[in-house]
């Protein structure tokens, strides 16, 4: 996620990022827990958080391997241009089947409408 | 690449009620810190070790430990800094003194948060709140700046003396926190904290032995606080305990003579206990092993009464 899912980001290599934690997730669900202790599981404590993370990394790749376009802390170096024709709606992700559905939702706009930042 | 033996504490109640050690060996790089090893341990040789920790970055005060027998916060301590100052490859990693272990490094701090409340650690003003915010000089609050600096890592309570001594003793971090509200210009209840902190296992009871100040990570020198309080104490003129007239008997003792009067420190201190004690201090002086309790003055005692005089202006 940090060499591959930064700010600048590539599709083909969010596309690797992707499989990489697909893979990931897989591996996981034969996870070992060291620790067997009912005290200070810490080991229990971690394995249980790096599920999250893991979840939340697919989220996040899902999304933005889909977003073909650039956007702020989302810059894509093969779309670098910002597309408010096809993109300006919100990325709402469910995880579904183990699998992550995508979907969108309009923005609602205010009196300050997003607009091009140029400085 | 160094490599560095660990040799660390272990307590597992769930498969033993017995303590052991274990030496871990670790390569690493020039930087690491102890807290970095341990977890580094934590993952790569054994899941069970177990820490307690959170910021990694010494403000959360959570991974409080000993390092070849110094308490030190894990996170603050480089693995090579300590290899080098006693010039060894092995470092001995130890849970907290003074309170009963809970798992590997992780100890029981419940006493340690009871003390904490007994304090009163907050702010206690008078009247009702201003419509905006209460002003303080920079100067006064400069007053109070090391003791807002503590952590509540409870490294003191660690190496603390008067506490393995005495378990209920208030302890340094506590009265710390006691003397950045009893010196906040804000607060109202100066001389109640006075009376609060200097009753039984309270300021008085610190031996003043300073390995709280030497051992504290962020500098916050709780016995300089004690001391503080003590001060405190005088000026609300809560004297009449125990410590404090003992406080007050060196200074007489010291006004009167120009040097310490033991065999009058006790009964000035106690005055009701102290002839208890008659038949003992009898035999001590009857071995030499009292001085005499005649009063003695030394020729210049002019220049102790100018010190004095000196110590209490500087203050």
């Amino acid at each position: 996620m940090q060499e591959k899912v930064g700010v600048f980001r590539t599709g083909s290599e969010l596309s690797e990022a992707q499989a990489t934690v697909e893979r990931l997730r897989e591996k996981y669900k034969s996870v070992v827990v060291t620790d067997k202790g009912r005290t200070f599981n810490q080991s229990l404590i971690h394995t249980i958080e790096t599920g999250y993370l893991l979840d939340l990394a697919l989220t996040m790749v899902t999304g933005a391997v889909e977003r073909t376009e650039s956007r702020g802390a989302h810059s894509r170096l093969d779309y670098t241009e910002r597309d408010d024709e096809n993109w300006i709606k919100h990325t709402l992700a469910y995880l579904e089947d183990d699998q992550i559905r995508l979907d969108y939702s309009e923005v609602t706009m205010t009196k300050y409408e997003p607009q091009v930042r140029s400085y | 690449m160094p490599t560095t033996t660990l040799d660390v504490f272990r307590y597992q109640p769930d498969t033993s009620e017995t303590a052991y050690r274990q030496a871990f060996e670790l390569e690493h790089g020039d930087d690491l810190t102890l807290l970095d090893a341990i977890l580094r341990l934590q993952n790569e040789q054994d899941g069970t070790l177990a820490i307690r920790y959170s910021c990694r970055s010494s403000i959360c005060g959570s991974c409080a430990c000993k390092a070849n027998g110094k308490t030190v916060l894990a996170c603050m301590t480089q693995v090579e800094d300590v290899k080098r100052e006693y010039e060894s490859d092995t470092v001995a990693v130890d849970p907290m003194g003074n309170f009963a272990p809970l798992k590997d490094l992780i100890v029981d701090l419940d006493p340690f948060w009871e003390k904490f409340k007994s304090v009163k650690p907050y702010l206690i003003p008078d009247g009702p709140p201003p419509e905006r915010e209460r002003i303080v000089p920079k100067e006064a609050m400069q007053k109070i700046y090391k003791e807002s600096r503590c952590i509540l890592c409870a490294a003191c309570y660690s190496e603390c003396n008067s506490f393995t001594a005495d378990p209920e003793f208030v302890g340094p971090a506590a009265f710390a926190w006691g003397y950045r509200f009893a010196g906040d210009v804000r607060d109202s209840q100066r001389k109640q904290r006075a009376k609060l902190y200097s009753g039984d296992h309270g300021v008085w009871d610190c031996t003043r032995c300073m390995y709280c100040n030497e051992r504290c990570p962020k500098g916050v020198d709780p016995r300089d606080a004690i001391e503080k309080l003590g001060g405190v104490a005088f000026a609300e003129g809560v004297t009449r305990d125990k410590g404090a007239r003992h406080a007050k008997a060196f200074l007489i003792s010291m006004r009167t003579g120009g040097k310490l009067n033991e065999t009058l420190l006790v009964p000035f201190t106690d005055p009701i206990g102290a002839p208890l004690d008659t038949p003992f201090a009898l035999q001590m002086l009857r071995h030499g092993k009292a001085p005499s309790p005649i009063p003695h003055r030394i020729k210049k005692l002019n220049e102790v009464k100018a010190l004095m005089k000196n110590v209490k202006e500087t203050i």
